[in-house]
Order: C-alpha cells, then sequence, then structure tokens
C-alpha cells in the first residue's frame, strides 16, 4: 500500500516542525529476477548513500553473483529507477564500501577487497580503473570529501602489533584515483593495538577528522584526532564517556562499558556530529548517542542520547549520520514500533538535530512496516534533501531487498 | 564424548591466526576451552549431529568476566558442555566475518543483530543445523548452565518450555 502514495506526510503532529519529512514513493534499486541473496551496509562511517547536485549514488555488498561483491547504482533525484548499475569490485570478494559525491556527476567509491582496500572513479561514462590504497593486509576504509574538493581515506591496516588506522589524501586524475600523500599513521604504534571502523570528515579550513573505535583500554571506547593541512594528527582524545566496573569489583579483568560504529558528518555551518551505537544501559541494548563539536573538530562535547524515549526500552542498530544544509540527520533501526512482537524485527528511525537539539524520534514511514526495514544510511543534498536508503526482509534471517527514497522537509523548520 | 580431533585444533588456530591481532584485544572466551566460530562449528555440528552452545561475548564486558570467573571454572559446567555440545562463541562488537548455513557471510557484529543479542553475555543453544532451541541472557551460575544444560540435552524442550522444567525441579 505504502508504494502507491506518491507522497507520504511523515512526522509526530504534536512536534510541530521538528520531525516532519515528506517522502517520495521508494525505489528498489537491485533487479528483481534474482534468487535469495543478501545485501549488506556495514562499512566503516556508513557512508553508503551520497548526494550530488542532480543524482544520488548508493554503494553495497550483496552476494547474488555467488560471493559478496560491491555494487553501486546511480539514480538522478525524483527518478523512479537508477539510470546506471555497476559492479565495482573486480576480485575474489568485496565488503563494506563507501562513497562520496565528486561534483558534476562524478564519484569516489571505496571498499575492501581481497584482504586490501581500493578506490574507484566512477562518472557517466561507467566506473574508471581501481586502485589499491595499500598493498596488503587492510580493510574497513572510509571516505570524506568536503565543498572545496578535499578527499580523504582512513582505513585500519593490521600489523605485527594489531591493527593501527592509516589516513591520506586522495586525488581524481582523469578518471583514476592517485595517492595525494603517503598514508600516516592516525594515533601512534602501541602495544596490542586494535584500533578499527574509522569516521572521517572534514572541518572547516581543511581539517581532517578521524574518529575510530579503539580498544586499548581493555575494551572498546572511541577515540578521534585531527590534523590540520600538512600538518600531523593531534594526539588522540576520547569520544565516548563510559561506564567502569563500580569501585567495589574488587579485582577484574572488565573495565567498561561498550560502543561500536562511529560515524561522523560536517553541516554547512561547519559544526561537526559524531553519533555511535553505545552500551552504557546494561539493560536495553545499544542506544545511539552523540557529541558535537564547534571548534572544528579540535574537541567534542558531552555525550548526548540522539533517541527518544519511545526507543529507550528497545535496542538501536546500524545508526547512520548525514550533515547538510544547517544541521543533521541521524538515522537508525529499531523494534519499538513492533515492542513484544518477535515476527516484526525492526524499521527505520530518523532524528533531526537543527539548532543544538535532536528532535523526537520519526518512524520513517516508506521504510517501516511489516517485516524488516533497517541497516539504513543517509545523505542530505546542498537544497535539504534528504537520501535514504534500506534494506528490507521478510525476517532477520531471510533474503533481501534494497530500497531507496528521497524526502523533503514537510515544514522550514525541520532542516533549515 | 565430545573428543578434540586435530582438525577442531586447526579450526581453532585458522580463527586465532584469522583475526590478525593479538588475542588482548579480542572479546574474553572462558580460558581453557576450545570454542570455534559459529560457522565452523555449525559444520562440525552438522557432521556429528550435535547442538551447537554458542557464546556471545564483548571485551571488558563485565558480566562475561563473571561468569568466566565462576561459572565456567566449574568441572561439571565444562565437561557437560563439552561432551553435549560443539562450543561456539563470539565477539558481539566484532567485524570478523563468517558464513551462515543460508550462504550469508555476514560480520559477528551483525550475527549479534540477528539473533537479538541485546547484552553480554548471551547464551545461544541450536540445533545442529542452527535454528534455535532456546536462549539465556545474562550471567549464568554453574547451577543455572546445569539446568539448562538437562533441559536441553534431555530433549525436554520439546515438550515443555524452560519455565516448565524449571518448576518441575
Amino acid at each position: 500500500m505504502r508504494y502507491l502514495l506518491a507522497l507520504v506526510f511523515a512526522g509526530l503532529p504534536i512536534i510541530a516542525g521538528a520531525a516532519e519529512w515528506r517522502f517520495d514513493s521508494p525505489v528498489e534499486l537491485t533487479a528483481k529476477d534474482t534468487a535469495a541473496h543478501f545485501h549488506h551496509h556495514d562499512g566503516a562511517g556508513r557512508r553508503h548513500v551520497a548526494a550530488g547536485e542532480q543524482e544520488v549514488a548508493v554503494v553495497w555488498e550483496d552476494d547474488h553473483s555467488g560471493m559478496p561483491q560491491v555494487y553501486m547504482a546511480v539514480l538522478a533525484y525524483g527518478a523512479d529507477a537508477p539510470a546506471a548499475r555497476y559492479r565495482l569490485s573486480l576480485g575474489d570478494e568485496a565488503y563494506e564500501p563507501a562513497v562520496v559525491a565528486a561534483g558534476d556527476g562524478r564519484w569516489v567509491a571505496a571498499w575492501e577487497q581481497d584482504g586490501t582496500v581500493v578506490a574507484r572513479f566512477i562518472d557517466g561514462d561507467g566506473p574508471g580503473p581501481v586502485t589499491p590504497l595499500v598493498e596488503k593486509g587492510a580493510r574497513q576504509v572510509t571516505l570524506a570529501r568536503d565543498g572545496a574538493g578535499r578527499l580523504a581515506a582512513a582505513w585500519a591496516k593490521s600489523t605485527p602489533v594489531g591493527q593501527l588506522l592509516e589516513a591520506t589524501l586522495l586525488r581524481v586524475e582523469g578518471r583514476r584515483i592517485v595517492l595525494a600523500d603517503a598514508p600516516t599513521r592516525v594515533a601512534p604504534l602501541q602495544a596490542h593495538a586494535y584500533q578499527a571502523y574509522p569516521a572521517a570528515t572534514w572541518a572547516p579550513g581543511g581539517r581532517l577528522v578521524v574518529a575510530w573505535e579503539d580498544r586499548r583500554a581493555g575494551h572498546t571506547r572511541l577515540y578521534y584526532s585531527s590534523r590540520d593541512p600538512g600538518g600531523a594528527f593531534a594526539p588522540a582524545r576520547q569520544l565516548n564517556e563510559h561506564n567502569a566496573p563500580p569501585p567495589d569489583a574488587g579485582e577484574t579483568l572488565a573495565l567498561g562499558s561498550g560502543v561500536m560504529r562511529v560515524m561522523l558528518a560536517t553541516d554547512t555551518a561547519g559544526r561537526l556530529q559524531a553519533i555511535w551505537l553505545d552500551k552504557r544501559n546494561p539493560s536495553s541494548g545499544y542506544a545511539v548517542w552523540g557529541a558535537s563539536s564547534t571548534d572544528g573538530g579540535k574537541s567534542f562535547g558531552v555525550n548526548t542520547i540522539v533517541q527518544d524515549e519511545l526507543g529507550a526500552a528497545v535496542p538501536q542498530w546500524h545508526a547512520a549520520l548525514a550533515g547538510g544544509p544547517g544541521g543533521f540527520v541521524a538515522v537508525w533501526d529499531d523494534t519499538r514500533e513492533s515492542w513484544g512482537d518477535e515476527t516484526e524485527p525492526g524499521d527505520v528511525i530518523l532524528s533531526t538535530r537543527v539548532d543544538g537539539a535532536w528532535s523526537p524520534d520519526l518512524v520513517v514511514p516508506v521504510a517501516s512496516g511489516e517485516g524488516y526495514q533497517g541497516s539504513p544510511a543517509a545523505a542530505l543534498g546542498d537544497d535539504g534533501s534528504l537520501h535514504l536508503v534500506w534494506i528490507e526482509k521478510a525476517d532477520l534471517s531471510a533474503p533481501s531487498r534494497l530500497f531507496y527514497a528521497s524526502g523533503l522537509p514537510a515544514t522550514e523548520e525541520a532542516l533549515r | 564424548m565430545f573428543y578434540i580431533n586435530k582438525r577442531h585444533l586447526l579450526a581453532l588456530a585458522l580463527y586465532m591466526a584469522g583475526s590478525g591481532m593479538p588475542g588482548t584485544v579480542l572479546a574474553d572466551p572462558p580460558q581453557g576451552w576450545d570454542f570455534l566460530p559459529l560457522d565452523q562449528a555449525l559444520q562440525i555440528a552438522s557432521r556429528e549431529q550435535r547442538p551447537v552452545f554458542l557464546y556471545f561475548g564483548r571485551q571488558g564486558c563485565p558480566s562475561c568476566e563473571k561468569t568466566n570467573r565462576e561459572s565456567f571454572t566449574d568441572p561439571r559446567v565444562k565437561e557437560r558442555l563439552r561432551e553435549n555440545y560443539v562450543l561456539a562463541y563470539a565477539d558481539s562488537e566484532s567485524g570478523k566475518r563468517l558464513r551462515l548455513n543460508s550462504g550469508e557471510r555476514i560480520t559477528e557484529m551483525a550475527l549479534g543483530v540477528k539473533l537479538k543479542v541485546f547484552g553480554t553475555p548471551f547464551f545461544y543453544f541450536m540445533q545442529p543445523n542452527g535454528q534455535p532451541i532456546m536462549r539465556a541472557p545474562g550471567y549464568q551460575s554453574a547451577e543455572d548452565f546445569l539446568l539448562l544444560d538437562r533441559y536441553v540435552s534431555g530433549g525436554h524442550y520439546k515438550e515443555k518450555t524452560f519455565s516448565e522444567f524449571k518448576a518441575e525441579g
């Protein structure tokens, strides 16, 4: 039924203007003639959709060829079908892609392929050559590009002492991606390192900001660092607050609550936002928490919870973040609409951050209902349009389908 | 009886080597046990027609450590679980990949989403084909584990709920 609606008015009408969006009808991004297969949106930083001036690019991994490979669809704003679909990966197995807009209908994607990370330029003529970013032993690559055309990649690399993050600047030469500088460590070498799932964004003035998961303390914490153009990364600082064991716990190896999968974005006002999944409340699973920076990523403020109280009793998963005109949009999936019903495994939820506060949550009408709608990702266009992708399946173990929908603020207050 | 054979040891060695990381940064399964990744455990379970005991943990998780320290050191628990199940372990925040019986390739974190693991530790009893038998969230004492084992290995789950079984003493 929902697919028959050309426009769906969304939102919580009692919260005027704070969480209201109108969505176009969903577009299925993959062909329907395939047998059962599985789509995934689980890349570092969850940059699975990018908004250009007139088009949107979506990247994902699926196994319809028999092995996991990375694909991309491009569709014009308002289109009811992709204009182009490409298989981006060329090797045996590929995972966890990211994509950014490079202007004028051009895109840059990166992903893990056969034990390392690679990048590829795409334009209206299709994909260019594949560029390895690391010779071997790398994974969890993410991308960041700003309005000035700066392009960076960060990834996790295996070393004899553990897994460490590296970052580099990229440049487009013709239709090829090249490394504009030598990859550098984001945080210093340390014994037993485990740095993982980086997220990256650009602050005003060309400061590159990277956040990541780090297990140096005996449980997962989030750290961040940044560097000015031509400079070195600053000492890492902890992003999340965490629960430590109580003082009477005695001798223990248990060092605190968990966090995972941090995302970063920058809005048009130059503010930075981070969100992540946070297990500080032991009774209700992971929740979406965040922190903001108003000094270009040099520091982040106190942690604030993103979701509203209606989501407090259920776990949140697959958070993603977009920055754009005047604010941010966070999306994730949870089961608040199906509490107690094991057959209703999740819907896509959205919250908007404008004027320094997260809006009441919106159950996205085009990405909710019977079955599972989840693992969302989002991008914001320069016109304030929201571009949302998500995965649907009958239940959590069923084969999946991939959908896209665009939305606009139903009121000017939703996202200025 | 569940004997450790060369295949099991090889699988365990590949599991440790496959992480590419020192053991100190992984979540902490109890020492002295032979846990496998779930996909390898399911292969063995299918071949040997034995159920799977899956332990979801998290690095630094206080209740996981308490379970490891207080319950998994009990020789009765160790004997019953090793004898009756193929043992699997997953790190609930890990990006390590495994392949499910459906053919889907997912991370251990995504496995937790699929199995609705909202906290750790989280214990799952599965049929050899991966179908769920029952799940037990949170800290479990040694006596809890022994009761769960009697319920599952005795086949009582086919006829009554765990609450009913527990009430019968």
